[in-house]
């Protein structure tokens, strides 16, 4: 009952859709209503989507071994009725199935639950950890982006040249160099030796003179974990752009440019460089867990309060609600960038259409 | 030779590939008049492409011109200057490509596309520019111009896009239309519309063409003159009617032979033995020798040169040189 109400609800969008008249498409007002529609869909989706992986995330936590009682109350010896008494009041002595229902139907309230450590409640121990990491992925990701697709064109346009193998075996090395390796030895040698760089954390614990003097101390201290993010993407992202660019540029349609008269860099940047970019866009639809991943060893080597140390800390021990929490908010982050990217790849690209 | 449109002279172009260098064109001669049509035909991978790109100067690496002169309009479009030869391209002799959903570029619309040549090589106030690309859309026969020059490739259908194409082409009233099997990859009844719209638009426009193909069927439907190429060098050239009524090199006469044709019954098609060969390491002397019938001990030794035997029409084999005798 319930997918045949889906099934109808998405075909009553596609009606919608079809109704728009052809001959409107271009009319921004029209592309707006199709691609608000679009995210209709596709919300409606990701739905369902979350509640798989819910399912999925909490059956494994609960599969693992170990109690979540010691996470609680360490491994002092303690009254086994005391135990009970705990197990009782947090519901852990229902079935598993029962406790997820107790879960979900709380996460549809937007209430994550409280930590079984603490007692403070999920929601602000990771929201409070969200901007930093944040800051850190987008850092990362704009200067990457910048970095690889600059390359990859050059690379791919001087294809077999010294600059398109220096640039590879580059990218080769950052792709496989493991980022705690890069991490150690960067800090040893910025942090250590040269003493340019400060060692970790988000900023000095001292007062500054002016607003300038905190933000250049604070970005003193972006510029290690940053970097080490960056490497990794950026070797990434260009051999995507360079082998898409070398597809492009064997295409019909660019020797058709050439034949035109166009100069080579309207025929490199307007027509191959749009079409190079479309498989990059889905790529970047990844990036969110690539770099998150990232996240996990680049902040805890450098005592970045974010996303990926809290990850790390927290990965050890039984604490469910936290657990739990953690696992839909990176969930919901790498659907909503999956969307992200196919929105933009649907504007980007013509022949997509909305359904 | 004053009155060439277009005058090929002994033009190499080589791939230079790890393999060994690939002779695509060696020694080409072709002219081309004014207002002519002339057909380029040979099997694929003969080198009929590489000569028209060669044309355009749009040869990449690892393909070089590595000799030749091609006269155009009394100047060697091979000592130009990349800047100079971008005005020659588009503007004065412009292409059209076998495959003509790929030539377009998806993310742009057919309009803009066509706008984008005109804009670089004519003088034509911006906003002028759309009324002219959907003036020669209309000539190209695509209906609702002003409505589907905002479309973009993908909602052409092969036909229209073809049409397109030509229209994009002859947007800047060339002097010269190099096109490449233009109608190879249409159904039958689309490359009929697209031969009929370029019989028509020769009149209009008044450019001579080179119309490469495989299909003598085709080229025979608009050409004036026919050269005919195997394995990187033209074999024979003549107008129509020598082409047709009188071949001279035993490869055309077996390109003839093997054109299905309702007035003569036969049990089966004629085929011409053998493969074309690979051009890193052609054939000895003639290069049609080893699938020649009529092949004697001076064909793998020497290499035939291209002579006129009649007026107007010149091939290049043994069997018309003077020491040897003719068989037909």
């Amino acid at each position: 009952m319930q997918r045949y109400s889906l099934y109808v609800t998405l075909n009553l969008i596609d009606k919608e859709i079809n109704i728009k008249e052809r001959r409107e498409k271009n009319n921004w007002g029209v592309v707006l209503m199709t691609l608000r529609t679009y995210i209709i869909r596709r919300v409606i989706v990701i739905i369902p989507t979350l509640i798989f992986i819910s399912m999925v995330i909490f059956s494994l936590i609960h599969l693992a071994p170990g109690d979540p009682l010691y996470a609680m109350v360490g491994r002092h010896p303690i009254h086994p009725d005391t135990l009970e008494m705990i197990r009782r009041e947090f519901g852990l002595d229902q079935p598993v199935y029962v406790q997820y229902v107790i879960w979900l139907s709380k996460v549809v309230r937007g209430d994550l639950g409280f930590s079984y450590v603490g007692n403070r409640p999920v929601t602000a121990m990771i929201t409070e950890k969200i901007p930093a990491t944040l800051e850190l992925m987008l850092v990362a990701e704009s200067i990457a982006l910048v970095i690889a697709v600059t390359l990859g064109v050059i690379a791919a346009v001087k294809h077999h040249s010294l600059t398109d193998a220096v640039c590879s075996v580059g990218a080769l090395i950052g792709y496989s160099a493991p980022n705690f390796w890069i991490s150690l030895i960067a800090m040893m040698v910025f942090a250590g030796w040269l003493k340019v760089l400060p060692i970790g954390g988000m900023g000095s614990h001292r007062t500054f003179n002016t607003p300038l003097d905190a933000l250049v101390d604070h970005l003193r201290h972006l510029v290690l974990p940053a970097s080490i993010l960056v490497i990794g993407w950026t070797a990434y992202l260009f051999r995507m752009v360079r082998s898409s660019m070398l597809d492009v540029l064997r295409q019909d349609y660019i020797t058709t440019a050439r034949a035109k008269g166009l100069k080579e860099r309207v025929v490199i940047y307007k027509h191959a460089l749009r079409n190079a970019l479309l498989p990059v866009i889905t790529y970047e639809g990844y990036s969110i867990g690539f770099l998150l991943s990232g996240a996990a060893v680049v902040e805890t080597i450098f005592s970045w309060p974010g996303l990926g140390r809290f990850m790390v800390e927290i990965a050890g021990n039984r604490n469910y609600p936290v657990l739990m929490g953690l696992s839909m908010i990176i969930a919901v982050m790498v659907l909503t960038a999956n969307l992200g990217a196919d929105l933009a790849y649907a504007i980007v690209d013509p022949r997509i259409r909305y359904d | 030779m004053n009155e060439s449109l277009l005058s090929i002279n002994n033009l190499k172009t080589y791939f230079y590939t790890e393999e060994g260098v690939v002779k695509a064109v060696d020694n080409v001669n072709l002219k081309i008049k004014k207002e002519e049509v002339l057909g380029l035909v040979g099997e694929s991978g003969c080198g009929k492409s590489t000569t028209a790109i060669s044309i355009m100067r749009l040869i990449r690496a690892p393909g070089k011109i590595a000799g030749g002169e091609i006269w155009f309009d009394g100047e060697d479009l091979l000592k130009k200057s990349e800047g100079k030869m971008r005005k020659i391209r588009g503007g004065k002799i412009s292409m059209i490509f076998q495959n003509p959903m790929s030539s377009l570029n998806p993310v742009f619309t057919v309009g803009g596309q066509i706008a984008e040549a005109i804009k670089l090589h004519q003088n034509v106030q911006k906003r002028e520019i759309k009324e002219k690309v959907a003036e020669i859309l209309d000539k190209v026969g695509i209906p609702d111009p002003s409505e589907r020059l905002e479309d973009y490739p993908h909602e052409y259908s092969g036909g229209m896009a073809q049409r397109a194409m030509i229209a994009m082409a002859l947007s800047c009233n060339p002097e010269l239309l190099v096109a490449d099997e233009p109608t190879t990859n249409l159904d039958v009844t689309i490359q009929a519309q697209i031969l009929e719209l370029m019989k028509a638009l020769r009149k209009d426009f008044g450019a001579s063409i080179l119309l490469i193909g495989h299909d003598l069927g085709v080229i025979s439907e608009l050409c004036d003159k026919i050269a005919v190429m195997y394995a990187g060098k033209i074999v024979e050239n003549s107008d129509l009617t020598g082409i047709f009524k009188k071949p001279k090199h035993p490869y055309t006469q077996a390109l003839l032979e093997s054109i299905p044709r309702l007035d003569v019954e036969t049990e089966r098609l004629r085929i011409i033995p053998g493969t074309v060969p690979r051009l890193i390491n052609p054939p000895s002397g003639c290069r049609f020798h080893p699938r020649c019938e009529h092949a004697m001990k001076i064909c793998s030794e020497q290499e035939p040169l291209l002579t006129e035997i009649e007026k107007e029409h010149t091939v290049a084999c043994h069997l018309y040189t003077s020491n040897s005798k003719p068989s037909h």
